[in-house]
């Protein structure tokens, strides 16, 4: 059964035939979420928000791409998600636990203790940095940098006009930039570490 | 179309980001390759912003810590949110509202309602009335002055109603009140509304007028005085005249309260839909926003 197919049968109630769906797309909504939020247990909870909105809402999906409506609506319950956190803050203990423990997955057989303690020490840099950014800027950027979805769809997504979208990303990758050469140090490639700022 | 070259800023970081995403057209990244090969510095950022790509590009997945599949007892059929599927035609509804209001408020404030032309309409109704009131006035308040004896006084009260009813023209309070004030005597009764009455009632009314209600005056001598029976006539005929221009007057200006009275449900009508509508709208903006 194609996708549509899937869809209408939701639509008509068909939790089976929305499941479906939801076995498709949620490592791709758990991830986004858990980029644009930087917390796996925050990521659960927008993940299954996403799915439970989406199932709820899906009588007003009128066609289109179902994977691009879905990722709106991934990224607005994090817009929700993350201003609930602004009003209420969360334990900067239990956020450190966190980081800790979710560079687990990034163990490999072939890896070495010392290349395995690198790459950990690369996406740290990198989450950290991701993390500074402004919430608006981050969501772009995971979008295009990491989802690889082109300007035009990121519009869409996020509601925004194209020229913002270019204009997020690149205030974002500037940023990056300048956070990974501060912080990165050694861990970066050579052609990373060129200095090439204050021009 | 990026002018990558405008400034050496932010215009720059977007086309190189534009570059490394492929957003440029063929003739701008021709272009911009050409600015690449020339300046080094160029060339470094655009490296280091390609590595860092590369590098969130890299970034591993991670593996999904659970199902997020729905449980089929608690999610049976999908909420019917009729709310949402009536968005757009409640944006229409809204705009078309706003639109109506507009025009009859607008239509409201053209004719002189909310008292822009109200008072040049309401001149126009009473500009007869306003000719003759001041006039008839100052003629009872003399001949009252210039009473002596009980067939003057009758007269004159015969002679004050057709007073009153010129002034009953006039429709201001004003000029109410300044018969009353003009008019001393007690028998010249300001409410009887004698432009309305035929000769006859005239003549009952005032045969049963008080014999002392004017207090100095003594009763009215009607029946023996055949000049106070022309002077009905006359006073008749003007009542007459009176009335027939202030119809006339009504006919000719357009009256703004009874323009008030009929635009004034309509607007309350569409404002109160107006209302209605924003507040579904914006509800169903909201929800709308928030998938």
């Amino acid at each position: 059964m194609n996708e549509e197919s899937l869809i209408q049968q939701a639509q008509k109630g068909d939790v089976a035939a929305f499941n479906r769906l939801v076995v498709q797309y949620q490592e791709l909504v758990f991830n986004v979420a858990y980029r644009i939020m930087g917390d796996p247990a925050a990521a659960e909870d927008v993940a299954q928000e996403t799915f439970i909105t989406a199932y709820q809402s899906l009588r007003t999906f009128r066609g289109g791409s179902f994977k691009s409506w879905l990722i709106r609506v991934a990224t607005n319950r994090c817009y929700d998600e993350l201003r609930r956190r602004k009003r209420r803050p969360q334990s900067s203990l239990d956020e450190i636990m966190d980081e800790n423990e979710s560079f687990a997955f990034l163990r490999s057989p072939q890896d070495g203790p010392e290349t395995h303690r690198q790459r950990v020490e690369l996406a740290l840099t990198i989450e950290r940095c991701l993390k500074d950014l402004p919430d608006d800027q981050r969501i772009v950027t995971v979008l295009s940098d990491v989802e690889g979805y082109d300007y035009q769809e990121i519009a869409n997504i996020t509601r925004v006009s194209l020229g913002t979208v270019k204009s997020r990303i690149s205030r974002a990758r500037a940023k990056l930039r300048d956070c990974l050469q501060l912080l990165g140090g050694e861990l970066l490639p050579p052609a990373y570490r060129l200095d090439t700022r204050g021009t | 179309m990026f002018d990558f070259m405008r400034d050496g800023g932010g215009r720059q970081q977007e086309a190189i980001d534009a570059y490394l995403d492929n957003a440029l057209t063929p003739a701008e990244r021709a272009r911009f390759e050409a600015q690449m090969a020339a300046d080094s510095r160029l060339r470094a950022e655009v490296e280091q912003l390609r590595l860092l790509r590369l590098q969130l590009r890299a970034m591993p997945r991670r593996r999904v810590p659970r199902s997020f599949a729905l449980n089929p007892a608690a999610y049976s059929r999908p909420k019917a949110q009729p709310l949402l599927q009536l968005y757009p035609a409640l944006r229409g509804a809204t705009a078309l509202s706003a639109f109506l209001l507009i025009f009859v408020l607008a239509l409201g404030l053209f004719r002189g309602q909310f008292g822009v032309g109200a008072p040049e309409a309401a001149q126009v109704a009473s500009v007869t009335s306003e000719e003759v009131a001041p006039a008839a006035v100052e003629e009872a308040a003399e001949e009252a002055a210039q009473l002596t004896n009980p067939e003057e006084a009758a007269d004159s009260a015969n002679e004050a109603p057709a007073a009153e009813s010129e002034l009953a023209a006039a429709p201001t309070a004003e000029a109410a009140a300044e018969l009353a004030a003009s008019a001393p005597l007690g028998t010249i009764t300001t409410t009887l509304p004698t432009e309305e009455l035929s000769f006859d009632q005239a003549q009952v009314v005032e045969a049963t007028l008080p014999p002392n209600a004017g207090g100095a005056v003594e009763p009215p001598a009607t029946e023996t005085a055949p000049p106070a029976v022309e002077t009905l006539n006359a006073v008749a005929q003007e009542a007459a005249v009176a009335e027939a221009d202030e119809a006339t007057a009504r006919q000719e200006a357009p009256a703004p309260a009874e323009t008030s009275r009929s635009l004034l449900p309509y607007q309350i009508g569409l404002g109160a839909l107006f209302l209605l509508l924003l507040v579904l709208w914006l509800v169903a903006r909201r929800r709308v926003r928030s998938l």
